[in-house]
Parts: structure tokens; sequence; C-alpha cells
């Protein structure tokens, strides 16, 4: 049967209704910001496991929308939803991940290299340093807990305030920038454990 | 010169610009199976939370009856004159209505 529901209708209608027991109207909040949660979802876990987290950002949403406060916006309750279902995913993970990479390679030494003595303008317009980029995140990323990997991409590299990073991860302001400082140092040690800045300097790498 | 503080910081802006780079990357859309997906999972909620009202209300449907049965036995065994009970509250009854009477 053809999707019928009126994806038009301002949110908090649609949520009232769902509120007083109409659970099919649900799909046509699903249907309007699905492509929002995917984006998000995209930014905190693997590519492989986005349509996992945006399914269990919607549930969840669902169940919690009695606590939704008509008063904000429904997209930001749903963005801090979806982050909290992406930190979800890493604590359901964390133990059973894949480690993705014990050492870096010789194409990722070369993007260190290429990172430090170029302009880093236009330096992503090549793919393969794309996608070189990616698997360095990852493997930087990858012994990090759940928290701390969910404080650095909120704080270092999604730009968010400490205070916005504690209201989505629910947590106090002082808990999240310990972690948050704790996972960057972390993240340096490992970088510089992995390099020698010698020949990074002379350039022969 | 370079110092090594200075060459992590520039590592670490690569990074920023790199996460962003792949936030900007096109990101596949659900399909019709992913959306029939998230609303089964929806519906089974929404049943799972009647239920469980169900069971939160359950102990307090089962109290009020065996309130007003106590109540109405109590008013049967002292007769219809001596007063009727209502969920443990005595009232005085000069009318003579019997507690019995009330209840049905």
């Amino acid at each position: 049967m053809p999707y019928t529901l009126n994806e038009d209708s301002p949110d908090i209608e649609i949520i009232g209704r769902v509120i007083a027991g109409d659970t099919d109207e649900f799909e046509a909040i699903v249907r309007k910001y699905s492509a929002y949660v995917y984006k998000i979802a995209a930014s905190y876990v693997p590519q492989e496991a986005v349509s996992e987290a945006a399914h269990e950002a919607f549930v969840n949403a669902f169940a919690g929308i009695s606590s939704f406060n008509a008063k904000s916006q429904f997209k930001y309750w749903l963005r801090t939803i979806t982050i909290r279902s992406c930190y979800d995913y890493w604590r359901t993970h964390y133990k059973s991940r894949e480690l993705t990479m014990s050492s870096l390679g010789e194409d990722h030494q070369r993007w260190f290299q290429r990172v430090v003595n170029e302009d880093a303008v236009g330096l992503f317009r090549d793919s393969e340093m794309q996608k070189e980029t990616v698997e360095i995140i990852n493997w930087a990323m990858s012994e990090l807990a759940p928290v701390e990997r969910m404080t650095v991409t909120l704080i270092y590299l999604e730009g968010y305030s400490v205070k916005e990073a504690a209201q989505m991860l629910n947590l106090s302001m002082v808990n999240v920038k310990v972690r948050a400082h704790r996972a960057r140092t972390k993240l340096r040690k490992k970088i510089l454990s992995h390099i020698d800045f010698n020949k990074l300097k002379e350039g022969i790498l | 010169m370079k110092t090594n503080n200075d060459m992590i910081r520039k590592i670490e802006e690569a990074l920023r610009q790199g996460h962003q780079m792949k936030r900007e990357r096109p990101v596949p859309l659900p399909d019709e199976k992913w959306y029939n997906g998230v609303m089964a999972r929806v519906r089974a909620v929404h049943v799972a939370k009647a239920d469980e009202l169900q069971r939160f209300l359950w102990p307090f449907a089962a109290a009020t009856a065996a309130c007003a049965l106590t109540a109405a036995l109590y008013a049967v065994l002292s007769g219809s004159g001596g007063g009727y009970a209502a969920f443990g509250v005595f009232i005085d009854d000069p009318s003579g209505i019997s507690a019995l009477q009330l209840f049905l």
C-alpha cells in the first residue's frame, strides 16, 4: 500500500497524535527526518552501521516521545537522541569491535608526511588522501572507550561546546572535560608512538 | 623550525578536516524495507508499553476490588442499621440504607 500520511503537517501536531496513541502517525516523522538522522549517525559510527544506529534512534525517539518538550525544536531533540543511540552503538560493540589496523602502513606514513609538510588547503581533494584520512581516524580512535570516542568526536571533530556535549551524552560538564582531555592525550600518544618525527622533519619517510 | 607540537597540531587539524569531509560525503538513504522495519519495532514498543501499563495497574485494581469486597462483607455482617463502609471509611448511616444496597 502506498504511503499516504501527511509529512507536511507541523511536527508538533504529528507528535500530539502519536502521544494520543496513533502509532502509525510516527511514520511521517521517520520519513521526514530519516536523511537528517542518517547524516548525523554517519559522523559517529562506521558506514556499515549507519542504518542500524538510525533505526535505534527512531525507536528510542518513539519510546521517549512523551518527554519531548514542545518549546524546543523537535529536530534538535532528535539530534540528541541520535547521538545517544550512536553512543549506545559503541557501548554495545566496544568489546567485540575489530581493530582496523594494529600499525600503520607506508601509505599512512606518507599521509603524515604530506600533512606536516604541505599546505593543508586542497590536500583532501585527493581521493587517496580522503580514504587514508578516514582509515587514520578509525585507527587512532580504535582503542578509545565509547565515552572517550564520543567526547573527542563531539568536541574536537564536530566543534560542539563542552556544555552541548555534556547535555547530549547526559553527563556532567566536568566529566566531559576530563574524558575529552584524557582521550586527546591518548590519541596524541598513539600518534607519537607510530611516527618518527625526526624522519618526518627531514622528509625522508 | 617545526617542533613536534607544531606537527601534532597540524595532524590534529588534518584529522578534523578529514572528519568534516567524511560528513560531507553522500550518505545512502534508507529503503522501504528499512522504513517497514522501524515501524514494526515502533508498533512492538507501543504494545510492550501498553502491556507494561497493564501490569503496573493490575495490583491497584486487585487491591481496590479486595477493599470493596471487604467493605461489603463488613456491611452485610454488621447489619443495615449499623452503618456502611466503603473503602475502609466508616460513615454513620442515619437513613438506614444498607451498604449492600449501595454496592449493588
